[in-house]
């Protein structure tokens, strides 16, 4: 018993003193307010100076705890230090003061640049040659400035400088340790190129360094940037840019502005961004953006010419071939020439629009990526659907001619410009989840332009797309090549038919992975009362019968599609991925590989099919305990999205791979492999 | 092309909510305070009057600057003797930071101090001042009889805190109500406004 009283005692006393502790604290600070908050000290590096020589001041803020002073550009509010030398003689001068790199100090809503405890603003100090003035020279001026607490209190102090103008330059020893830590407390003067763009009121600031790991942006001028707004930094091949969701207008009417940099290690450098705002708009672009762009719209072109390869576009194409055979026979080169600009105008216009759909949706928050319209089941179960009946039209299952068709049946099918225009709109839709390799980096790269110039990159795809074919229908002597039509070519139609079914098939696929059994025994109820009723229009029953049940059959369409699931949330993935599966798996010593896939993504299938899931590459996996992350992008998962963008993707497949490592240390950079697999690469990878 | 990789995405969020400011040349934010004697305003009561918006804080030094020389109050008198103009002091600062005052207080301030404002608005919610992006005191808004903002910035060209320099200082806002009377353009429109953070 006694001793707990003794423990009670020792407590309370304890408590006293803590309370006791906490007024002596409080009390002292308020005592604060009265007398200065900063006290200036000015040195200068060398005590003797010659003549045509320069030394430098350090004017030292002494700020006592919890109050601060500002930076050059002080932010939403605040002043910075002045200093006012008064008759300095003629021949010295005193330069601009270069100001330490700044922290924010935030008072929500109002962010201000400033400094705590000690900060040593220095200013370059010049002594002319012809200056015949020897010995002590005393300099006399004024300092003001604003410290702030949650109060601000303005102050000032009369400062004075002494030095020796004589023979030789000779420095202050008490001094040099200041001014070695004050010079490295200035950022860096870098020489990075770097520019921005004012892009519909967010600041996008590029510095051509890929290196840098930015962790705070000082803009050096007021007035510029809205300080409290939100900033995303992108990492890319060659540079990094910040994108800054609040730029003044006034941003746009000057040519450049300097601004530091803070890496998250500390290091901070100090730069000049030239404005690209101008340029970027009215494509006028600089010698030294021209590079850059040249390469993105070329591999534009490219990526959109090596679409015509992908599986998924071939059917449609297949049919324009036949299309193109046939105008061999009754179509003048003009007619040819004007199917082919349509087609061409299908195409680029289908991109166009579906760019702008996936521009705005990303612009009002949504992580979508290309191929986006196959994330949505209404959409993959019309156009299974669609391909379908091509495919039963090309097996001469049926024609349907209707007065607004002069030949040909179905939209896509005939003959006419509009036919020409909308095979253009289909080969689009289809072709555009089958990500090429060059589609996805020039795609990946165009999100980082300006609207006007991501666009342009999406029409040049859309154009290297149209490209083979623009080139058939525009030459006679290509036309002059290809096979005389004759009765092979009912074969090769009927042939072509088989393709158009496999796609569907793989569309329906798609759709069961995302809306499930229902979704797909809707579509094929759907598929079953468009054949009746096409069987029910080549009878010979009088034209009210067949309108009648053709009505029926509508309404029963119509509500199928009402009741049609919608899109289920990333339920499916086989091994789930998160940004924190990632995570926990790079904090151990493990291999990582992680894939991104998408049922609708053709080269992610054949790449599972042909290379991850073979005996090999799995007991590859194992040996070397691998962990094996498989993010499904089937449908819309925002994350996934963010991680593909963060290796400049845009699109699915993409395979990374991180080596494992020893205990303790870091992890290497990533691997990415490329996006069409062989066995031998994988398990060379890893073995390595 | 070099090959595109590693690459890395990091996202800052400068985590503060932001301050939207108004904008000069677009429509002033609409807002609805109470005055010091308990009356409510509406901004578009003053259609078709130019308004003056004055951030003030008794206790900060560039406020007392201004009022402590008679400069503030002279300008406010300029002003509101000119045809439909109206003056409206704000004070933003919230209950227990300095320059929050009661309504009876700022009453009692305005009459020793000779304050011609039409009115002294309370907003200690600091709603008008963070509609408007006010960061500091004074911070001086001048909305033309259309609704639009024409001027925001600082009082005068003067940024010192010196008593002394109010002296021969251009006033940016008595300018702006020439302008705005002549049907000119207000020139400047923005300035960098100067004093104490306001204190939210």
């Amino acid at each position: 018993m006694f001793m707990g009283d003794n423990n009670c005692m020792k407590n309370l006393v304890f408590m006293l003193f803590l309370v006791a502790s906490f007024f002596v604290t409080a009390s002292s600070q308020a005592q604060e307010s009265e007398g200065p908050k900063v006290k200036l000290d000015v040195a200068i590096e060398h005590e003797q100076i010659v003549p045509g020589e320069s030394s430098t001041l350090a004017y030292t803020q002494n700020i006592i705890p919890h109050w601060h002073t500002y930076w050059k550009n002080a932010g939403d509010s605040g002043e910075p230090m002045r200093i006012n030398w008064q008759d300095v003689p003629e021949g010295i001068e005193i330069g601009e003061m270069l100001w330490p790199v700044p922290e924010e100090v935030i008072y929500d809503p109002l962010v201000n640049f400033g400094y705590h405890g000690r900060a040593t603003i220095l200013a370059p100090i010049t002594i002319s040659e012809d200056f015949n003035e020897k010995g002590e020279i005393t300099l006399n001026g004024k300092a003001d400035w604003l410290v702030c607490q949650e109060i601000c209190i303005p102050e000032f102090q009369d400062i004075s400088l002494s030095f020796v103008v004589g023979e030789e330059l000779s420095v202050n020893q008490d001094h040099e340790v200041l001014f070695e830590m004050a010079r490295n407390s200035l950022p860096k003067q870098a020489e990075w190129r770097a520019e921005y763009a004012d892009n519909n009121g967010d600041l996008e600031l590029t510095v051509y360094n890929p290196d840098l790991k930015i962790d705070q942006l000082f803009v050096e001028d007021w007035g510029l940037i809205h300080y409290a707004a939100n900033s995303e930094i992108i990492s890319q091949d060659t540079r990094v840019t910040i994108r800054h969701e609040g730029a003044h207008s006034g941003i746009r009417d000057i040519e450049q502005f300097a601004f530091v940099i803070v890496e998250e290690s500390g290091n901070a450098y100090r730069l000049t961004a030239e404005n690209k705002t101008e340029a970027m708009g009215s494509l006028e672009t600089g010698a030294a953006e021209l590079p850059s762009l040249v390469i993105i719209l070329g591999l534009a072109l490219i990526g959109g010419i090596i679409l015509n390869l992908m599986p998924c576009v071939f059917p449609v194409l297949s049919m324009k071939a036949l299309h193109l055979a046939q105008s061999n026979t009754h179509e003048s080169s003009d007619h040819a020439l004007k199917s082919g600009l349509a087609y061409t105008a299908g195409v680029i216009l289908s991109f166009l629009i579906l760019a702008a759909i996936m521009l705005s949706l990303r612009a009002s928050g949504a992580a979508i990526g290309w191929g986006f319209q196959l994330q949505d089941p209404l959409i993959v179960g019309s156009l299974a659907l669609l391909i379908f009946f091509i495919g039963l039209n090309l097996s001469g299952v049926f024609e349907i001619r209707l007065p607004f068709m002069n030949a040909g049946s179905g939209l896509a099918g005939q003959d006419g410009l509009v036919g020409s225009f909308f095979t253009g709109v289909l080969a689009t839709l289809v072709a555009t989840p089958c990500t090429a390799p060059f589609m996805a980096v020039a795609i990946g790269a165009s999100l980082l332009l300006p609207t006007v110039m991501a666009l342009l990159v999406f029409a040049v795809l859309g154009f290297g797309l149209a490209l083979p074919f623009l080139l058939i229908s525009l030459s006679p002597q290509i036309r002059a090549k290809l096979p005389k039509p004759g009765t092979w070519m009912v074969t090769f139609k009927q042939f072509l038919a088989f393709p158009m079914y496999a796609t569907a098939l793989w569309l329906i696929w798609v759709l069961g992975s995302q809306g499930g059994t229902d979704a797909v025994v809707v579509t094929l109820i759907v598929g079953l009362a468009g054949v009746f009723l096409i069987w029910v229009l080549r009878t010979s029953w009088k034209i009210w019968v067949k309108i009648l049940i053709a009505l029926v059959v509508a309404l029963f369409l119509a509500w199928q599609f009402l009741m049609m699931p919608s899109s289920k949330e990333s339920e499916l993935e086989i091994l789930a991925y998160s940004p924190d599966t990632i995570e926990e798996a790079l904090d151990s010593n493990a291999p990582v590989f992680i894939e991104m896939t998408a049922d609708w993504c053709i080269t992610c299938q054949v790449n599972k099919k042909l290379v991850l899931d073979k005996p090999d590459v799995i007991q590859s996996f194992l040996d070397h305990e691998v962990t094996y992350i498989r993010g499904d992008w089937t449908n819309r998962d925002s994350n996934i999205t963010k991680f593909l963008n963060s290796y400049g993707r845009n699109g699915v497949p993409i395979y990374v791979y991180y080596e494992g490592v020893d205990a303790n240390s870091d992890r290497g950079e990533p691997v990415i492999l490329p996006q069409v697999l062989t066995q031998e690469k994988v398990i060379n990878l890893i073995q390595n | 092309m070099k090959k595109l990789g590693l690459s890395l995405l990091a996202v800052v969020m400068l985590a503060v909510s932001p301050v939207q400011a108004a904008v000069v040349g677009e429509a002033a934010p609409a807002f609805t305070g109470t005055d010091t004697n308990g009356t409510a305003h509406n901004l578009s009561d003053f259609a078709g009057k130019t308004v003056v918006l004055e951030w003030t804080n008794n206790g900060c030094p560039f406020v007392r600057k201004h009022y402590d020389t008679g400069n503030m109050q002279s300008a406010q008198e300029t002003a509101t003797a000119m045809d439909d103009v109206v003056w409206l002091r704000v004070i933003s600062s919230a209950e227990g930071k300095q320059g929050f005052l009661s309504g009876e207080e700022a009453n009692a301030l305005a009459e020793k101090e000779g304050v011609k404002a039409t009115a002294t608005l309370l907003d200690p919610s600091g709603e008008i001042g963070k509609a408007y992006g006010a960061a500091t005191t004074p911070h001086m808004f001048v909305i033309n009889p259309e609704g639009t903002l024409v001027y925001a910035g600082a009082i005068d060209d003067n940024s010192s805190y010196d008593p002394a320099s109010v002296e021969g200082a251009t006033n940016y806002v008595l300018a702006a109500l020439e302008s705005v009377k002549a049907g000119e353009s207000v020139d400047p429109a923005e300035t960098k406004p100067y004093g104490c953070s306001v204190k939210y």
